[in-house]
């Protein structure tokens, strides 16, 4: 990827600023349910960025920002996966474009919901297992690394990692369902 | 997620420890159930709420440290958003509990303390440790009185962290609104407040910051702090009597405004909704008023939220004498609730009060627009507050909330505050 000439790029203006900044989990989520390996998604979302940026004079006012980048995020990785070619880590397309059709109206409507809903279920967590997690998903962590750290095996690493998302989807939904009944 | 199966699947495919059978099943899978994308979906904005919050899961005070170096470009750049992206994975912080306590818990309505002990409900004389404290409603508050006699007031829905690492105190106010008298610290150390948006240095000073993702707005009563914007790294010192604020939404220089004197007299300024946080401005043929917007007031007993409808405004709105009188002109089936919160005179919290509108206060009804007028004698303050002697005679006003139970309409065509 080539260093972008910020000179080129018209200066977008404050509300766009914040449409940006405000969709970017929302479009790290949706890109990572196109592509599985997060350092993917990282760069894709890089490149949506840019793309917005550069596209920050086409988008109209008033009109689904969310909607707008999702469309251009989809895009970014259609065009990934043609460089990629399609390999076993990869959905085909045809599912990919039922996931993204589905991944944008479900995020843009729960995303800051759940991310909400996560901080608390967070919380709520044992100690060990937050930090379990938090080895997980610190840059390059993964399954084989943790279980040789902590000396257990992969396979117990990895039930004990989906018991502990389990409860936390678990919560979530809870939680999201709570504040649908109180909404 | 009743699902086990899929379950399964779902963990092995983010953790990449599914044989390729496995992968093809998921697929398959995923291809002819709706609820099974449905799942999908949901578990990998898990999965990616997880990176993006590890940084708060792990010992924080190295990665919060080093994040918070200015880019060296302005917000016009790609960096901007890098940098936006950065400051939003901090809006959750977690903390080492402290063996030692901060402090104590001079008051609390509504608060909670989140750290990893638990989550605990904050009350009067309680130690303070390190951890997240938490205001669960608009009208809720909380005191806290350091150990260096500093004097910290959070107010409505409020998160901010507090701890005491190595070299001085730091407090990460992620949204709401803090409002401190801050002893001069020892060896000339600095009492940092981190926002999501700017960086406080603060030495022995009053001030109060009002934040959230987007802004931080800093009033500077008495001492010196200084202020820095994250997207860009440029600072400004605010001097007493001084605010200013930093926001996503401009690169434009920082800059100074005085602190407006409060009068004796004060209208609900229809003409200018800067200071409005709640109520949406609408008109009629005759005249303009405030609608009131539904809120989440509080958590019962049983754990079920208070809903209420209100309009709301902050600022240094009035200064009130004994017989200050406050006149209201309003549209609703249900009798309103005033609630003020002020600020003492020497620019200290000074407490919150509430008065309910009684039927026979009403003058007259026309059109269904109600008036009343209340004395500052009707205001109570809460039962929880009621032992510090806090008294409204001679206090400042900083937040007015005007609102009625339940989703019940309520319009607001008048606020006015009036010294004879």
């Amino acid at each position: 990827m080539s260093e972008p000439d910020t000179d080129a790029i018209p200066a977008p203006n404050a509300e766009f600023i914040e449409h940006v900044t405000q969709v970017q989990r929302s479009l790290h989520a949706f890109i990572l349910s196109l592509v599985r390996n997060t350092s993917d998604a990282e760069d894709i979302l890089q490149e949506v960025n840019l793309v917005l940026w550069r596209k920050s004079n086409e988008f109209k006012q008033g009109t689904n920002f969310d909607a707008w980048a999702f469309r251009i995020a989809q895009f970014q990785v259609m065009a990934f996966r043609k460089k990629q070619q399609r390999s076993r880590l990869q959905f085909d397309d045809d599912l990919v474009e039922i996931l993204a059709t589905e991944a944008s109206k479900d995020l843009s409507q729960k995303n800051h919901a759940i991310q909400n809903a996560l901080s608390h279920c967070l919380e709520k967590l044992k100690p060990e297992h937050r930090k379990l997690i938090a080895k997980r998903y610190e840059p390059d962590g993964c399954v084989k690394n943790i279980a040789t750290s902590i000396g257990r095996s992969p396979k117990a690493v990895s039930e004990q990692l989906r018991r502990i998302r389990q409860t936390l989807a678990d919560c979530i939904e809870r939680t999201l369902d709570r504040k649908e009944a109180t909404s | 997620m009743k699902n086990r199966k899929l379950m399964h699947l779902l963990s092995g495919w983010v953790d990449h420890t599914l044989d390729p059978e496995q992968e093809k099943e998921l697929e398959e899978l995923l291809r002819k159930d709706p609820v099974a994308r449905k799942y999908y979906i949901r578990y990998i904005a898990l999965h990616s709420c997880l990176h993006w919050n590890y940084a708060s899961l792990a010992n924080p005070s190295p990665q919060v440290q080093s994040s918070f170096q200015p880019p060296s470009k302005g917000i016009n750049s790609r960096y901007a958003l890098a940098t936006a992206a950065i400051i939003m994975v901090f809006g959750i912080l977690f903390f080492k509990p402290s063996q030692e306590s901060l402090g104590t818990i001079e008051f609390a309505d509504n608060a909670y303390l989140h750290n990893e002990s638990g989550t605990t409900k904050l009350n009067r004389g309680d130690l303070l440790s390190s951890g997240t404290i938490r205001i669960g409603s608009a009208s809720g508050s909380a005191q806290l009185r350091l150990n260096d006699e500093t004097l910290i007031t959070l107010e409505g829905t409020t998160s901010c962290s507090i701890s005491e690492p190595n070299s001085g105190k730091k407090l990460e106010l992620s949204h709401g609104k803090l409002s401190a008298n801050v002893k001069p610290q020892a060896n000339g150390e600095y009492v940092r407040v981190l926002t999501q948006i700017a960086e406080l240095e603060i030495m022995g000073t009053v001030f109060s910051v009002e934040a959230d993702e987007a802004t931080a707005s800093v009033t500077v009563d008495e001492g010196l702090v200084k202020l820095r914007r994250l997207t860009d790294g440029q600072t400004i010192d605010i001097p007493a009597r001084h605010q200013s604020m930093a926001s996503i939404r401009s690169n434009a220089d920082l800059f100074l405004t005085k602190t407006a004197t409060s009068g004796l007299n004060w209208r609900l300024p229809l003409n200018d909704l800067r200071g409005i946080t709640k109520g949406m401005l609408k008109t009629d043929e005759r005249f303009a008023y405030l609608t009131g917007e539904p809120y989440i007031a509080g958590t019962d007993f049983n754990g079920m939220k208070q809903i209420r409808t209100g309009i709301a405004v902050n600022g240094h709105l009035v200064k009130l004498s004994g017989n200050s009188n406050i006149h209201v002109r309003y549209r609703s089936e249900n009798s309103p609730t005033l609630f003020l919160a002020v600020q003492n005179e020497t620019g200290g919290f000074g407490g919150t009060f509430e008065s309910r509108i009684e039927p026979d206060w009403q003058t007259d009804v026309v059109d269904g627009w109600r008036s009343a007028t209340v004395g500052i004698k009707d205001f109570e303050p809460p039962p929880h507050l009621r032992h510090r002697g806090f008294t409204l005679e001679n206090s400042t006003v900083t937040k007015l909330l005007v609102s009625v139970h339940g989703t019940n309409p309520l319009d607001v065509a008048e606020v006015h505050f009036l010294t004879h």
